[in-house]
């Protein structure tokens, strides 16, 4: 209770106030470069029926894969349409799923994000996701060292080319395909960027997760590999919705 | 130039101590003068199993603050000529050791006492201890346990050698790794309790220096504070002094790593 005769005084330091906890020298916030894998989405109409339609369906198949999810939402195909941004935004949300941000849209578009606290990301590269594998790309991203427990790769606008082993609690990452000419024992994610043409090839397939434009399986133990893959060359793609692991 | 050797791990209680000192005797014991570095300041461990803890009087902080000089705080080994150690501190955080400082201390080891081989024994864990005593190593040798969580994170130490090294950081050759395996029982090994040396160095992909079987003598060794590898009676003795060899380009084929009577049907048909 603080001392109604002193009415300025602060309150004491003690177990519990922030102040005891403050460290001298320490900066209040360090900043920290990092990546975080993003699923972006792409609106191809401005329908909201539509779009709480499909969106339902979506999280109806993979409940877990969207719960928390953050989003980028790519306004490309419906640049200059007009748009219910907020019944959108609402719609995401209530599907738990969070917009971080918007691209590739007009200016008003823009606009609009801005105004309703989202980020503005730059616009992609690509003209046209589906458009992607005949595109010009980047070129390839040759790794030729072994990726370790903790580290991450990314080939960003490509194919991702490894010649070490991926070890299991790595994570390798393309917006093109993964080719992989050693055991791949962590985590595989192709067309992260939405290329569902993408495909992850390996000569020893050991993997705890392979993604490919979103769609995942999990490996939570290898043994559930089937044995005519399992540490064996194998192909991983997209049929549909499936992610189908087939042996080369 | 001096040859400057980490020995990390990433997993603690995996027997970096154990290695760094009975490597460190090893060396100085062929001729080399060496140098053992304790870098766990705060929790310094190298002093007991060196058997010189008494006579610790500065500490590498102390040094690298600029209060006292390097030769007040090296501390001289009874038992094996050309062996030193500079003590962590013990009342000290890991935050008091800069690049700079740390720098400055192994240009003088090297340049002024004439050092050939500085041993740095890495804390456990990827924080700022560890990543300090491997920044400057020309080579590492990575102490891991046949067991699966020691072997990831010996590969998560082995990813932070190849990119945040001193020598990653200005594009030389990079940190040459070696797989030490220690604690290593065949019988166990042979029940499907312990991942097999095959699975290990599969699993992490760099040349193997050696392996230490797991031995009663290593504690021992610990409580009396004897580098173990002083112990030519014990297992453990030996193959340290292979590991050694091994590292000083000497062929040493590898011992105690099948089951007490395979290697006695080895000894009968010279396998």
């Amino acid at each position: 209770m603080p001392d109604p005769s002193r009415p300025n005084q602060p309150p004491r330091d003690g177990v519990g106030s922030p102040r005891a906890f403050h460290v001298v020298g320490q900066p209040a916030l360090i900043f920290k470069g990092s990546s975080f894998p993003l699923t972006v989405a792409h609106l191809t109409t401005v329908d909201a029926e539509r779009i709480e339609r499909d969106l339902t369906t979506k999280v109806a198949q993979a409940p877990a894969f969207f719960q928390d999810t953050a989003l980028v939402l790519d306004f490309h195909a419906i640049e200059g349409q007009p748009l219910n941004f907020r019944a959108l935004l609402d719609s995401l949300r209530t599907h738990g799923v969070h917009p971080l941000g918007v691209r590739n849209g007009d200016a008003s578009q823009m606009a609009e994000a801005r105004s309703l606290g989202l980020a503005v990301f730059p616009p992609s590269r690509k003209e046209d996701p589906r458009a992607a594998p005949q595109g010009v790309r980047a070129k390839p991203k040759l790794m030729t060292h072994p990726v370790r427990s903790g580290q991450q790769v990314y080939a960003a606008g490509g194919d991702l080319v490894l010649l070490g082993m991926v070890n299991a609690g790595s994570e390798v990452l393309a917006d093109g395909n993964i080719h992989c000419y050693a055991p791949l024992r962590g985590r595989a994610m192709a067309g992260v960027s939405g290329d569902v043409e993408a495909r992850i090839f390996t000569y020893c397939l050991e993997a705890e997760f392979l993604s490919v434009a979103g769609c995942y399986r999990m490996v939570e133990d290898i043994r559930d590999l089937p044995a005519d893959v399992r540490s064996k060359p194998a192909q991983i793609y997209l049929s549909g919705e499936r992610v189908v692991i087939e042996a080369i | 130039m001096a040859k400057i050797i980490v020995v990390t791990s990433g997993k603690g209680g995996v027997g970096k101590t154990t290695t760094s000192a009975s490597f460190g005797a090893g060396l100085a014991l062929r001729g080399h003068k060496t140098v053992v570095v304790d870098f766990d300041i705060g929790l310094r461990n190298l002093d007991l199993i060196m058997g010189c803890e008494r006579r610790v009087v500065y500490d590498f902080v102390n040094v690298i603050n600029k209060d006292a000089r390097l030769n007040q705080a090296l501390v001289r080994d009874k038992r094996v000529e050309h062996l030193y150690m500079l003590p962590a501190s013990q009342t000290r955080d890991k935050d008091v050791l800069t690049r700079e400082g740390v720098d400055r201390v192994f240009h003088e080891l090297q340049q002024e006492l004439g050092f050939e081989y500085i041993v740095c024994d890495s804390p456990a864990g990827i924080e700022k201890g560890a990543r300090m005593a491997l920044y400057f190593a020309d080579e590492a040798i990575v102490v891991t346990n046949p067991e699966i969580a020691s072997v990831r994170d010996s590969d998560r130490i082995l990813g932070i050698l190849s990119a945040n090294s001193r020598r990653a950081e200005e594009g030389m050759e990079p940190v040459k790794p070696y797989l030490l395996v220690t604690r290593y029982n065949p019988d166990r090994v042979e029940q499907g309790e312990m991942l097999s040396l095959e699975t290990v160095k599969e699993l992490l992909g760099i040349p193997l220096i050696g392996v230490i079987p797991e031995s009663e003598s290593v504690l021992n060794a610990s409580n009396l504070g004897t580098p173990v590898i002083l112990d030519e009676k014990s297992k453990a003795g030996v193959a340290y002094s292979d590991v050694v060899d091994r590292f000083l380009g000497e062929n040493r084929p590898l011992r105690f790593i099948s089951t007490e009577r395979t290697s006695l049907l080895r000894r009968f048909f010279g396998g």
